[in-house]
């Protein structure tokens, strides 16, 4: 498999008047081609804001400070502006997590589709974006898609809503789609059907993609590999196998054993991680996860290293440290 | 959204009927004006026929329905054609000023820092200037007529637009969809005038529709001030300065030439409140604030 995306050590601050939130400090990843990655992280850990800095839709105060994202092989972050626009919405796309306010309000939905052939296929007669775009409703599983083509967001329910916008970020055919909590606004039974169209469409059009999500059950049915975020960095990174089955870091087993289904030992009571997430702008120095951590010990006050545990198994914590 | 939806609400108040129904009224007087009173001088059909040289007005009469005013210009004549150059100047002014604040309160509002600070100050270097004084000034410095009153109120009328559509695109500019356009690889200036501006126009319908009468009430004050239409020219504004010296009327009759300023005054009153209170309509059916946010279009 090769390398479609790689990020490098990216770095993405908000700059405001209460101080400088970074939200984003220093994480790595890659994605290979066809594969799922799934990033994983209580809400405020800066899942969307990795997202966005990979699409460069960074809004300000925010800024993209340092590192590298490397798509097929370039760095997106040295592109103009206008290169970046061809690769939104062709090469990359994104689905957002409400469906329910990400179409716009006036415009139908065969229309908002069709816009997004015509954006980057100019030559391509409106009457033929608009067939595709029937097309591909259908292919996501909209009923009657000719008449529903026709219709207005509003017109329609939050389920149906995700597969449109599905629907607009596969009609051209993307290498990487990147899906920011697709199915948290939804409920059970839409969210699993929501999964599986991912699915499908992934294996029909060889997409890969960074599944984004707080919700782990979700990130284990998906994903090929998964990073776990906190505090604006990854903290542990592995095969979905090694994550769930030999969790390393202190904040993975928390999330672990918040879940369910991995607690029944636990009566009914279920596990949470002591203490909140912190203000973005309170975190303390070295580990960022210290003061909730039942581990910390004296080394804690300073940056831990990414260490590979095993082939593939990374993770960020002093107590894997050889030399301590 | 629909329009029918909106014609709906339009007849729901007995106001806005009556608003609708005068503003109706004047657009047949100005559409119709070539048959309700044929020109005397069909290449000049806004010049007011005389009917005589006496500076005296003369009251109504079967030949001058109206009567007559100072210089027997014909009153009903003026009344006519003058709704001619009241939506003519009325929607030049009004589309000219929403269209420049349109551009610029939209640019400002979705780029933001340094070009939003630049455009809001020069936006405040007109609005320090007091409307009717600036455009008063602006006219003189242009020339007399109709066209350099329509300049000036155009060049001090556009800032209110622009804020309007500041501030909603501000507030527009964060919303999820258009992060989804961006997201799709739209550029900025589709994202702008067909992303946001169609969720954001209503406001500026009803602050136009607002001004339109107060628009014509203003090129209409400078008319009376006499730097505005020509002499002679169908204009209400003119029309009630030719009133100026009778309306005192005659000793021991104060109320002799009262057809001198009732028709004219009339005509502005009723135009302004017609449009004052299709605006109102307008508002109540189109204010997002008024009707929940993303209420059923
Ligand atoms: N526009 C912004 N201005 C300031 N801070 C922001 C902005 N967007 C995000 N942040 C901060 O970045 C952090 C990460 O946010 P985000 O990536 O949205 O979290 P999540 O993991 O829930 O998607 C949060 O603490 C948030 O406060
Ligand atoms: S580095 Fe220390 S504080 Fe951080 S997770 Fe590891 S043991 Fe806990
Ligand atoms: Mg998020």
């Amino acid at each position: 498999m090769s390398r479609l995306l790689e990020v490098l050590g990216l770095k993405t601050y908000f700059f405001m008047e209460a101080g400088i939130g970074k939200a984003v400090d220093g994480i790595s990843f890659y994605i290979d081609e066809g594969e799922v990655f799934g990033l994983v992280g209580e809400s405020g850990c800066g899942k969307s804001v990795t997202a966005l800095s990979i699409m460069r839709l960074i809004p300000p105060p925010g800024r993209i400070v340092e590192g590298k994202v490397i798509f097929e092989g370039e760095d997106l972050l040295k592109k103009t502006s206008e290169e970046m626009r061809d690769i939104r919405g062709k090469k990359i796309s994104m689905i957002f997590q409400e469906p329910m306010v990400a179409l716009n309000p006036v415009y139908t939905i065969g229309f908002q589709i069709a816009e997004a052939i015509i954006v980057h296929y100019p030559d391509v007669s409106w009457d033929e974006a608009w067939e595709r775009a029937v097309k591909m409703l259908e292919r996501v599983g909209i009923p009657n898609p000719r008449r529903r083509a026709e219709e207005y967001p509003y017109q329609m329910s939050g389920g149906m809503r995700q597969r449109a916008m599905i629907a607009m970020a596969m009609i051209n055919n993307p290498r990487l789609l990147i899906a920011d909590e697709p199915t948290t606004a939804l409920d059970v039974t839409i969210q699993a059907q929501i999964l599986e169209l991912m699915d499908e469409l992934k294996r029909e059009f060889k997409t890969s993609i960074l599944f984004i999500t707080h919700d782990l059950g979700v990130i284990a049915e998906v994903s090929d590999r998964v990073g776990v975020m906190y505090g604006g960095k990854i903290v542990e990174m592995g095969d979905v196998f090694s994550i769930f089955d030999e969790p390393l870091h202190p904040y993975t087993y928390g999330l672990l054993s918040s879940l369910p289904k991995l607690n029944e030992e636990g009566k009914n009571r279920l596990y949470a991680i002591p203490g909140v997430v912190p203000d973005l702008l309170a975190f303390p120095e070295g580990c960022r996860f210290r003061d909730r951590c039942s581990c910390a010990f004296l080394k804690c006050e300073d940056d831990p290293p990414m260490i590979e545990v095993k082939e593939g198994h990374w993770v960020s914590c002093w107590r894997y440290a050889e030399d301590v | 959204m629909g329009f029918s939806w909106v014609l709906k609400g339009l007849f729901k108040s007995p106001t806005s009927v009556l608003g609708v129904c005068l503003v109706l009224f004047f657009s047949i007087i100005a559409l119709f004006a070539p048959w309700i009173a044929p020109p005397e001088y069909p290449d000049e059909p806004y010049l007011l026929p005389k009917a005589g040289w006496s500076a005296e007005p003369s009251p109504p009469s079967a030949e001058h329905p109206f009567g007559t005013t100072e210089g027997q210009y014909d009153i009903f004549y003026g009344i006519v054609w003058g709704a001619r150059t009241a939506f003519k100047v009325g929607l030049i002014t009004v589309g000219f000023s929403a269209l420049i604040g349109i551009v610029v309160g939209s640019i400002s509002g979705y780029f933001g820092g340094w070009v939003d600070e630049v455009i809001m100050r020069v936006t405040d270097i007109f609005m320090a200037f007091p409307f009717l004084v600036a455009a008063m000034v602006l006219t003189t410095i242009l020339g007399k007529g109709l066209d350099k009153i329509m300049i000036a109120l155009i060049t001090f009328g556009w800032m209110g637009y622009a804020r309007l559509i500041r501030g909603s695109f501000l507030a527009a500019k964060e919303e999820l969809y258009v992060l989804a356009a961006k997201a799709i690889g739209v550029s900025d200036l589709s994202i702008i005038f067909k992303h946001i501006l169609p969720n954001t126009i209503y406001p500026v319908i009803i602050q136009a529709s607002m001004s339109m009468g107060s628009m014509v009430v203003s090129a209409s004050a400078l008319s009376f001030l006499g730097i505005g239409a020509p002499e002679g020219y169908a204009d209400w504004g003119q029309m009630i300065s030719y009133a100026r010296n009778w309306i005192v009327g005659a000793p021991g009759d104060a109320l002799k030439y009262w057809y001198t300023f009732f028709y004219p005054g009339g005509a502005i009153v009723l135009f302004v409140l017609g449009w004052n209170l299709l605006g109102d309509a307008l508002r109540d059916i189109l204010d997002p604030k008024l009707r929940g946010p993303r209420g059923a279009r």
